[in-house]
């Protein structure tokens, strides 16, 4: 099952597991004009996160703090992951930072990355 | 992976929950305490903390991309189940077309504690995807300190 996460996933083939102490999971879905991603980042908000495309790679940054105070000592049962994580995703080499959006809500990040349009074709004049 | 693969994880339910709890948990071993259990639909296990602390417990658990209408929570003897839906929706112009979306599904976890906790009194609240419940743990009945006297 761990597979799973290193996978020859077509979106992520840098399969950073080595630099991230956790992984959000993504939703992914590609349309003709956009992808749009939906992570579940439970407990952050845009502080905690960073998103960057450059050279047609997505790369969703963060970091979930473990909150230190008197109030987490007593700990019973540990599920939630803390820490850093890195995730990358190839989208369209034409895609624009100026035209990605990206939201968070209740714990979901939403990022919405237009194809852009490759370069239209100039016609050259035949003398 | 398939790109389409999550919207019709929402309809199929059970099927897929096993793939999802590995993908989400790939450092926890699920307990096998029998009082767990969790169903839900496109996610993994909903991953929770308990910690205890004076006279009350604390669960915090992760779910996403909750409205607080959708939660309930209910406390029996020593376990917490929490359960509700998960609803999705988004509407979006491309060109000249209205594209909606919508995904749809139900989810419960029950957590085992460890300890007795009452209902009464206990507070919850959903902020950032994460639901944190403060549970009052239960005096024992019919405890009372015991004089000993000298024989």
């Amino acid at each position: 099952m761990s597979d799973l996460i290193r996978s020859s996933d077509p979106l992520d083939p840098f399969g950073r597991l080595g630099r991230s102490e956790w992984l959000p999971p993504v939703d992914i879905k590609e349309e003709d004009e956009a992808y749009s991603f939906r992570m579940d980042v439970p407990g952050m908000s845009a502080g905690d996160l960073e998103v960057e495309l450059h050279d047609g790679v997505l790369s969703v940054r963060g970091e979930r703090e473990l909150k230190e105070s008197a109030e987490h000592k007593g700990y019973i049962r540990t599920e939630r992951r803390h820490g850093k994580f890195l995730r990358q995703f190839r989208v369209s080499t034409a895609a624009k930072a100026e035209e990605l959006k990206a939201s968070v809500k209740d714990g979901v990040l939403a990022i919405y990355v237009p194809k852009g349009s490759a370069s239209e074709a100039r016609r050259v004049p035949i003398s | 992976m398939e790109l389409h693969q999550t919207w019709k994880w929402l309809a199929e339910g059970w099927r897929n929950i096993s793939d999802r709890a590995a993908y989400a948990l790939t450092h926890f071993s699920p307990s096998h305490n029998e009082a767990d259990s969790a169903v839900g639909i496109g996610w993994g296990l909903m991953a929770a903390d308990v910690s205890e602390h004076g006279d009350y417990v604390r669960v915090e658990l992760e779910a996403p991309g909750l409205d607080k209408e959708d939660i309930d929570v209910s406390v029996d003897d020593d376990r917490i189940v929490i359960s509700g839906q998960k609803k999705y929706e988004s509407e979006r112009r491309e060109g000249a077309m209205v594209v909606t979306e919508r995904a749809f599904g139900r989810f419960q976890r029950a957590i085992a504690l460890p300890l007795g906790v009452a209902s009464e009194g206990a507070e919850a609240s959903y902020r950032r995807g994460v639901l944190s419940i403060k549970l009052p743990k239960v005096k024992e009945p019919g405890r009372r300190s015991i004089e000993i006297t000298r024989g």
